[in-house]
């Protein structure tokens, strides 16, 4: 008897270990930091938020890592209207951006799209960090997804702010 | 008629398995280095091994092989990756892109595994002495993993093209949100920014940030340019979010080339029970390098050093009643086989040898295996080989060694 791709035992076996593996990560959620912890519960693709930086010359960096597992991204990153990074496969590195006097008002977008092509997992994640303004920020964001080999798009906003010089 | 029919079926398929149960080759997979060394040295069987995927397994895993930490556990084996286990942020690039890597320091970081093993036996066994404990230690790495194969490329360039596409949409999307005059965003965000006022320390930017009245323009914030995203999205970015899907549902990674791994590990006995008294039980190191081809077949070799044993294959895989000694075991195996091809071919040695004994002679084996799929069930077969002894062997009786192997089913 023909047995479909889709309900072939392999596939079972994959969907019940990557099914597994979701609830391991969900097991050991207390662990993770609160901010992690409400990222991957509230699943969010979305981020508009502010980098506070000062009046001085000190570098910011950029680093963006994509995720889970095994899973396929591309991206693009934006300073207003420089592109910093395009189509860009994988994590981008720890770059400098600008200084922060450089930097205040211009906004920074990260566009990115994370295919599940996981045989671990269905979570796809995406992190921005920031370093060299008013302390480091990291900005967690994830979500799983329901169906195989599904698609998941990120869209983030970041204005860099600096409250004394507004 | 029918009956007549199934004696004969019978017959003929005694006849097939008498044939089947001809091994014109050796086990070259003997020497193939353990899945988990400190078990292996220990005789704990794989199925037995725990591999926890976080702290907290790993620390359930423990709690309940010790009773609560209450006493030592009687046969318990566990399989650590480190990287994966421990480190919870920043782990460098995980993603298929990341993965394409075939050496480097994230290879070694990702692929090292550390196994422990602790064995307490009690009356009944054989193998050990039950008024010992012992305990093992063991690690694996990969030096080389080996490239995506073509097919597994081919996959990654699709899906690769497909998202360029869709960045383009979402990049559009962006851009129309950053210049976005909805009047409840631009209010939004110039609440968000009266939050901070000219002069704040860091400490003080800090709790603007964690205080609640933040988190909830952020939030509502967010769910705007979600709603925005989700209003924006064409058909275009559906359809391709299809194709993508298409080919990522069934995606597999298969690599080709180099690989090497390394495995090793040590086990202690203790006397009567006692950490104070102890020896060093046996200990392994293994190595497996390769590599594969998708024209021209794949080359193995692996090489193994163990010291004390329970078997010595120098001396007919007899059972160690030596005691301490060190043996050194070699393997090289080709194959030359590719997908739906009727002529596959293997060429497989083995040289084994004890290193610490002159008593014991290194010997070795060198068997070529060929077949040729006439019809499907239906093979002709090849082998002809030295033994360990010397001797010259070659399987079946055409032309002194074809063997004519036939077996039940449709030719399809």
């Amino acid at each position: 008897m023909a047995t479909s791709k889709k309900n072939s035992p392999k596939r079972a076996k994959r969907n019940v270990r990557k099914t597994s593996k979701k609830s391991a990560i969900k097991k050991s959620l207390s662990l993770v930091p609160s901010t992690l912890r409400d990222a991957t519960i509230q699943q969010n693709t979305t981020l508009d938020t502010l980098y506070v930086v000062n009046d001085s010359t000190g570098n910011i960096t950029l680093e963006v890592n994509a995720g889970a597992e095994g899973q396929t991204s591309d991206m693009t990153i934006k300073l207003d209207d420089k592109i910093i990074a395009q189509n860009l496969a994988g994590d981008f590195p720890e770059t400098v951006i600008g200084t922060n006097k450089k930097l205040n008002g211009q906004k920074l977008t990260i566009v990115a799209t994370i295919a599940d092509t996981s045989q671990e997992t269905n979570l796809t994640s995406l992190t921005i960090h920031l370093k060299g303004g008013v302390g480091h920020a990291d900005f967690p964001l994830s979500k799983t997804v329901d169906d195989e080999g599904a698609s998941v798009d990120y869209l983030c906003l970041i204005e860099f702010f600096d409250p004394n010089n507004q | 008629m029918k009956k007549l029919f199934l004696l004969h079926s019978i017959f003929l398929s005694f006849l097939v398995r008498a044939q089947n149960n001809i091994d014109t080759t050796i086990k070259v997979d003997l020497l193939k280095a353990p899945v988990s060394p400190a078990s292996n040295l220990l005789g704990i069987a794989p199925s037995d091994i725990d591999k926890p995927t976080d702290v907290s397994a790993f620390m359930m895993s423990l709690q309940s092989a010790t009773s609560s930490f209450t006493k030592l556990p009687s046969n318990y084996a566990i399989d650590i990756a480190p990287y994966w286990i421990f480190k919870k942020s920043k782990k460098g690039d995980i993603t298929t892109e990341g993965f394409r890597k075939s050496s480097g320091k994230d290879v070694f970081k990702q692929t090292f595994v550390l196994s422990f093993a602790f064995r307490n036996p009690d009356s009944t066994e054989t193998s050990l002495n039950p008024k010992s404990a012992y305990g093992g230690l063991g690690f694996k790495f990969s030096i080389l993993r080996g490239n995506y194969d073509n097919s597994t490329n081919l996959a990654l360039n699709k899906i690769k093209h497909l998202q360029d596409i869709k960045l383009r949409h979402l990049d559009s999307i962006i851009t129309g949100y950053k210049a976005n005059v909805d009047p409840q965003v631009i209010e939004l965000r110039q609440k968000r920014k009266a939050l901070f006022r000219s002069g704040m320390t860091p400490d003080e930017i800090q709790k603007v940030r964690e205080s609640d009245e933040f988190k909830e323009i952020e939030e509502k914030l967010n769910k705007k340019l979600l709603e925005y995203s989700e209003k924006e999205k064409s058909e275009a970015q559906a359809e391709l979010d299809k194709e993508i899907q298409q080919i990522a549902s069934s995606f597999q990674t298969a690599r080709v080339g180099w690989t090497w791994d390394i495995a090793g590990g040590i086990s202690t006995e203790f006397r009567n029970k006692r950490f104070d008294d102890s020896k060093i039980y046996n200990g392994g190191l293994w190595t497996t390098i390769g590599y594969t081809d998708t024209t021209y077949g794949a080359g193995l070799m692996l090489l193994r050093l163990l010291h004390n044993p329970d078997k010595i294959f120098a001396k007919d895989n007899a059972t160690n009643d030596i005691g301490n000694v060190t043996t050194f075991d070699a393997g090289f195996r080709y194959i030359y086989s590719t997908p739906q091809s009727k002529f596959n071919a293997s060429l497989e040695a083995i040289y084994r040898s004890v290193l610490s004994s002159n008593t014991i002679k290194p010997s070795w084996r060198l068997v070529f295996n060929a077949d040729y799929a006439i019809w499907q069930n239906q093979k002709l077969t090849f082998s002809f080989g030295r033994n360990f002894d010397g001797t010259i062997s070659k399987d079946g009786n055409l032309i002194a060694a074809l063997t004519f192997l036939t077996g039940f089913g449709n030719k399809r």
